[in-house]
């Protein structure tokens, strides 16, 4: 059986043109942390990449029959993975430990999640650590309303850099800040200066790693953060990509059953997992004393995992979704259904 | 794969792999994972009382869906099941359907219905 902690992380940096993506993964591998990372890119763009193991790939998609544009799987990264992974394995490159996947300007991230987590080689040896996007603190409000591609960008992201920083006015950088908010209250925001981070932060988002997960979940759970994401006031514009996005969470009382859980959310995300843009929560799990945490993206869900204690005194199941025009009252409502179902039946 | 039968063996779907990805919970294989699917299988059946179609587990490797007329699919798994269901039943798999869910509601025992989520 996989165990995903022992799995080698991936971290997916993603953002649009000119969002400072290679700055950003310049001064990211230049920390100790990533000193031994194998790093995948798409381009060799302006900005050279100083690193012991850069290799590109060349993009190449295939649509799975269902039609749906998350599940595409991308031959590129999978090929450049498992190439890399078989000379690491003859020794013919440094055994790396960590990888980073840099996608190109105008990608939907989604394919590349979905590929890494429906690959069967792919899934025996490497796992998602985490999604970093960055928005250009000058161009990304136009970006985000003409641009599809950098809404999804954003609403996948678990750390989200907002770069150029010193470029614009504070009131600019705050009216972007809880314009993002909005499509995603539950990742964790981060102002670049010069290309610059707290790389520890970004390396955080990696919940599968024991260290890490406890900080983050509390991080997902910052409800005060999603009450002033849905109470921010923006324009209403239904050309705007982002318009229909929301984010709520979902509470449900009674100790879920976990049978049902799994029934009803295949059944949602089958249904409707173009518009489920986000799902991440804790669940009270009837009979187990852990709280169990579940994360994913559209019809991606990542294997669940416990954590080793409740991060506060609220014992509720609680689960934040990013929706594209969505009613979270009937979803609610619906998750509720099944629980009693399964209850019933147990 | 299955040496027996030549069946293919995949990474199990998030709904099979317990609650703590791999680490503490011995399901693969052992008799919590059998009970479990069971369970899912009975659980699942009383939902598709809606679609008029039922599921039976085939030797803990596939579902195999069924119409009342006779027609059968097999799907490897749980997502899979939606898909068959609805080309079965030509009725959208929804667990968002308020039909579905006033049919849920009358399966219910009415003290569970006074009680809260």
């Amino acid at each position: 059986m996989v165990v995903y902690s022992r799995l080698i992380p991936i971290f997916v940096v993603t953002g649009f043109l000119g969002s400072g993506k290679t700055t950003l993964l310049n001064h990211m591998l230049r920390h100790p942390s990533l000193k031994d990372a194998a790093v995948l890119i798409n381009e060799f763009g302006a900005v050279g990449l100083d690193h012991f193991l850069v290799k590109k790939m060349d993009e190449n998609t295939v649509l799975l029959a269902s039609g749906c544009l998350c599940c595409t799987i991308r031959d590129d990264l999978k090929s450049a993975i498992l190439e890399l992974n078989s000379k690491r394995e003859r020794g013919e490159v440094p055994r790396y430990k960590r990888m980073v996947v840099e996608t190109t300007g105008l990608a939907d991230p989604t394919p590349i999640l979905f590929t890494l987590m429906s690959d069967p080689v792919l899934r025996n040896h490497y796992r998602l650590g985490g999604v970093i996007t960055t928005v250009d603190a000058v161009n990304g409000l136009h970006q985000l309303d003409r641009h599809a591609e950098s809404v999804r960008q954003a609403t996948v992201a678990d750390r989200i850099v907002i770069t150029k920083s010193d470029l614009v006015e504070t009131s600019q950088l705050a009216a972007l800040k809880a314009h993002l908010m909005r499509i995603n209250p539950a990742a964790d925001y981060m102002i670049g200066r010069f290309g610059k981070i707290d790389v520890r932060r970004v390396l955080r988002a990696d919940v599968y790693d024991p260290s890490k997960k406890a900080a983050e979940v509390k991080h997902w759970l910052d409800l005060e953060a999603i009450k002033t994401a849905r109470d921010h006031k923006h324009i209403h514009d239904v050309n705007r990509h982002d318009e229909h996005i929301r984010s709520f969470v979902v509470t449900v009382e009674r100790p879920l059953d976990w049978t049902a859980f799994g029934i009803w959310l295949t059944m949602l995300l089958h249904k409707h997992g173009q518009n489920v843009l986000r799902v991440k929560g804790i669940l009270n799990v009837k009979g187990i004393d852990a709280p169990v945490i579940v994360n994913g993206v559209q019809h991606i869900v990542h294997p669940p995992l416990h954590l080793a204690a409740w991060p506060d005194d609220d014992r509720r199941s609680r689960i934040v979704f990013i929706v594209d025009d969505m009613d979270g009252t009937l979803i609610e409502r619906s998750l509720a259904a099944f629980n009693r179902v399964g209850a019933a039946a147990a | 794969m299955c040496g027996f039968c030549a069946v293919f063996s995949g990474i199990p779907h998030w709904t099979e792999t317990g609650t703590n990805a791999g680490e503490s919970e011995r399901v693969s294989g052992g008799r919590d994972w059998r009970l479990t699917r069971q369970e899912r299988v009975g659980l699942i059946n009383r939902i598709l009382e809606f679609y008029g179609c039922k599921i039976d587990d085939w030797m803990a490797e596939s579902y195999v869906v069924r119409s009342l007329r006779g027609r059968s699919e097999i799907v490897p798994y749980l997502p899979q099941i939606w898909l068959a269901v609805e080309d079965i039943a030509k009725k959208p798999a929804d667990p968002l359907d308020p039909e579905l869910l006033n049919f849920l509601r009358g399966k219910m025992p009415a003290v569970d219905l006074a009680g809260s989520s």
